[in-house]
This record gives C-alpha cells, sequence and structure tokens, in this order.
C-alpha cells in the first residue's frame, strides 16, 4: 500500500481489527487466573492500539502515529520487565500462578471470590484432541523358574 | 451526531454477538464435564465467522494482492488473538501471540511503517521467548492446573468486553457530517466525507489564514512531520522516499521530549525491576 492512497476504508479497517484486538485482550484480562496469561493479554491490547495509531498516522498523512507506536513499545517493554519481576516474587510467595490467591489485598469488606476446584474442566477430557491414549499392557507377565527367582531375590 | 445505516449496525451486533458467544464456549468455563470438542469447534466457527464479517466492514487496500494480504494478516491477527486467551496451556497462548504479533507486523508493513514492523517483530520476539522461560520456570505444562482449567467469570467478562467492541465499532462506522470548523469555510465537500485527512485541513487552511483553528493546523503539522509519499513533491525523481531518516527527523525534532522521557521511563522501570525481583535475605543480626 506503500506510495498509494490510503483512504477512508481502508482506515476503517485498521480501526476496527485494531477494537477486535483490544476487546479480545480485555475479556482475556478479566477472565483469565493465570498470571503470564494475564500480562499476555495486556500485551494484545497494546497491539490494538498501535494498530490503531498506524492506521491513522498513514491517514493523516503524518509520522505521529508511528512515533506513539514506538512509545508504546518502549512502555511495553517496561511493563513486560516490572511485572514478570512481580509474577516471580508472587510465585516465590505462593508456589501459583493463580490470580485469585491475591484476592485478599483488594479493599476491605468485599465477598471473597470462592473458585471451586471441582467445578474445573476435567484433566483428562474424553475422546477428542486432548485424551491420551490407553495403553495396553505390553504381553503378559513372563514366567519365571524357582531357581531364577530364588536368584533375584538374592 | 452519529448517524448509522440500519443495515451496518445490524452487522456490528452480528459481529459481536457471533465473536462474543464463540469466545465464551472457546473459554475453559466452569462445568464439571468435559467440553465436546464440537463445542470448541462451534465457538471457533463462529469466531472465524465474526472476523471475516468485520474485515469486510472497511474496504481492504485496492490491489487484489495487498488485498489478499491484508485478508490473512486481519483474519490471522483476530484468530490469534481469540485463540490466544482461551488456550488452556500458558506456552499455547504464547504461541499464539507470537502469530499476533507476526500478522500486526505484517499489517503495520502494509500501512507503510516498515521500520515499526521490523521493531515489533525484534521486540516481541524476545518478550515471547521470555514469556516461554517464564512458563518453562514457574507454570505447570499442559494446562494441567487448576487455574488454566477454570476460567473467572466468562460469560460475564465475553459480555462486558464485546460491548466495548461494539460501542467502538458503532463509532468507527458512525457518519459525523457536521464538522465545525470545516462548516465555517462553506466547503460543499466536507459534508459528505467521513473523516477529513489532515493534509486537506492545510489545503483549507492555506485558503483563510485567519482562522484560529488554521493557525493551531499550522504549527501542529510541521514539514518534517509529514509523510514522504504523500507530499512526492519535494522529493528529486527516481529517489526513494526516505523511511527510516524521516521517522528519525521527526522522533528526534518534534518528539525529542518525549523520546527522552521514554527513555527515562525505562531506565527508571529497569531499576525498579532489579529491586522488585531482588530476593530480600533477611540479616541475621538485625
Amino acid at each position: 500500500m506503500t506510495g498509494t492512497e490510503f483512504n477512508a476504508g481502508n482506515l476503517t479497517s485498521y480501526l476496527t481489527l485494531g477494537a477486535v484486538l483490544f476487546g479480545l485482550g480485555t475479556i482475556g484480562f478479566l477472565s483469565r487466573r493465570n498470571l503470564i496469561v494475564m500480562f499476555l493479554s495486556a500485551e494484545l491490547m497494546l497491539q490494538g492500539v498501535g494498530l490503531t495509531l498506524v492506521g491513522f498516522g498513514r491517514f493523516h498523512g503524518n509520522w505521529n502515529g508511528q512515533i506513539l507506536t514506538i512509545m508504546i513499545l518502549t512502555i511495553a517493554a517496561c511493563e513486560a520487565a516490572v511485572s514478570l519481576a512481580l509474577v516471580v516474587q508472587l510465585y516465590n510467595r505462593s508456589k501459583s500462578l493463580d490470580i485469585s490467591v491475591w484476592q485478599d489485598i483488594r479493599e476491605p469488606g468485599l465477598p471473597p471470590i470462592v473458585e471451586d476446584s471441582a467445578d474445573a474442566e476435567p484433566l483428562l477430557v474424553g475422546p477428542g484432541a486432548e485424551s491420551y491414549p490407553h495403553l495396553s499392557p505390553a504381553g503378559r507377565e513372563p514366567e519365571v523358574s524357582v531357581v531364577a527367582s530364588g536368584q533375584r531375590a538374592l | 451526531m452519529l448517524e448509522l445505516p440500519p443495515s451496518i449496525l445490524t452487522r456490528c451486533v452480528l459481529i459481536c454477538l457471533c465473536g462474543g458467544l464463540g469466545t465464551f464456549l472457546m473459554m475453559p468455563t466452569r462445568r464439571q464435564f468435559a467440553k465436546p470438542a464440537f463445542v470448541f469447534a462451534i465457538g471457533l466457527g463462529l469466531v472465524i465467522f465474526s472476523g471475516l464479517n468485520l474485515l469486510t466492514l472497511g474496504t481492504g487496500p485496492e490491489p487484489i494482492v495487498s488485498r489478499t494480504f491484508f485478508y490473512v494478516f486481519g483474519l490471522a491477527s483476530v484468530l490469534g488473538g481469540a485463540l490466544m486467551i482461551t488456550a488452556r496451556d500458558p506456552v499455547h497462548s504464547a504461541l499464539w501471540f507470537a502469530i499476533v504479533v507476526l500478522s500486526t507486523s505484517g499489517l503495520f508493513m502494509m500501512a507503510g511503517a516498515g521500520f515499526l514492523a521490523a521493531g515489533t517483530v525484534i521486540v516481541y520476539a524476545g518478550a515471547v521467548i521470555v514469556t516461554f522461560l517464564f512458563v518453562i520456570m514457574l507454570a505447570q505444562s499442559g494446562g494441567k492446573a487448576v487455574y488454566d482449567r477454570l476460567a473467572r467469570q466468562p460469560a460475564q467478562a465475553s459480555l462486558t468486553g464485546f460491548i466495548l467492541v461494539w460501542s467502538l465499532l458503532v463509532v468507527i462506522m458512525s457518519d459525523p457530517t457536521y464538522n465545525p470548523v470545516l462548516e465555517s469555510y462553506g466547503e460543499p465537500v466536507v459534508r459528505s466525507s467521513r473523516l477529513i485527512p489532515a493534509n486537506d485541513l492545510v489545503r483549507v487552511r492555506q485558503l483563510s489564514t485567519d482562522h484560529p483553528g488554521a493557525v493551531v493546523l499550522g504549527k501542529t503539522l510541521t514539514p518534517e512531520l509529514t509523510l514522504p509519499e504523500t507530499n512526492p513533491t519535494e522529493l528529486p525523481p527516481g529517489v526513494p522516499s526516505p523511511h527510516i531518516a524521516g521517522l528519525g527527523a521527526a522522533l528526534y525534532t518534534t518528539h525529542l521530549i518525549s523520546a527522552e522521557l521514554v527513555g527515562a521511563i525505562l531506565f527508571v522501570a529497569l531499576a525498579g525491576a532489579v529491586v522488585i525481583a531482588t530476593p530480600r535475605i533477611a540479616k541475621p543480626n538485625s
């Protein structure tokens, strides 16, 4: 597209894609409980914003969008450094990546969120993509003579 | 002020409903029985349908090759994002995030931001590798942990996220027919156009320079900020447009203070990460 016209329809494509990436990142950040996946969701939201800024900069014909995206990249690097350091510290204290462990640092007086582990999806789902094969025992147990078993007992 | 044709409004609602329902079906949900594979397939199909509908809301770039690449990159970024937030295994999440980053870089490249595409790939490749390291160090492999198998209120989260997306889509697709700045110049073209590029506003500014908005625009749209391909008369013929030189000139003249501030923030974050991640060893005498 470089060198050709970047019209309002092309800008609309970039804006809608950026909006959807931002929304997906929001959903991931709100609903996932793994600290690492939450960090990745925040990065997904930054990608959506960067797409929007680059589209706007190209549409208006100046460098401002790309420069703001460079700043977003830098801030994303800072965020990655600080948040992964926090992840290491939180893991050292609770031996878990679950964000629900840390719900007691919210405001006081809120009802606790109890997540019963029995509600979770089972580890082995039935016949499907994630099932593990059932291995039949290979052959039968060999018959050993008394002499050999006596030697093995020794 | 926001005018939207009913057909486009219906498509926005359809996109958000299908996308939200698909994301909810793909999410590791609160249920005690195993999720059948066809439920995941239905969710994936809904997300693909929603993504294709989304890409046809705007018009892609004009030659058919560019349009094909645009559709491939756009669909890959939407699908990768949806699969990233719904994958049970954090390793799979990181891999889908790599897909999102690569396709976003492709879209950057198609918008004429080649340096930014390369920079994104370089920075986020490092980020993904570091995430892998953290997953290998800390997480249980294969999404076997309880918190990977049980999302927190996925229905409410999907509803919230796609209400946000719906409102954004409505604002993006709506037709701002009234523009008070341009209305004062009596431009007949303005009524039919959706959004005015800044360079066209400069042309309006040249018509009458006494308007206060024109003065602000003249201070904002300096020549070193103008993209070279939108201002081809300043280049001698045959010379390629100086992409990185132009970006660097804009970054280190107009945005110099911002660049310095961002560097300072990076330094502070480095120091903060060192302070946070260092384990505190209790002194025996204190």
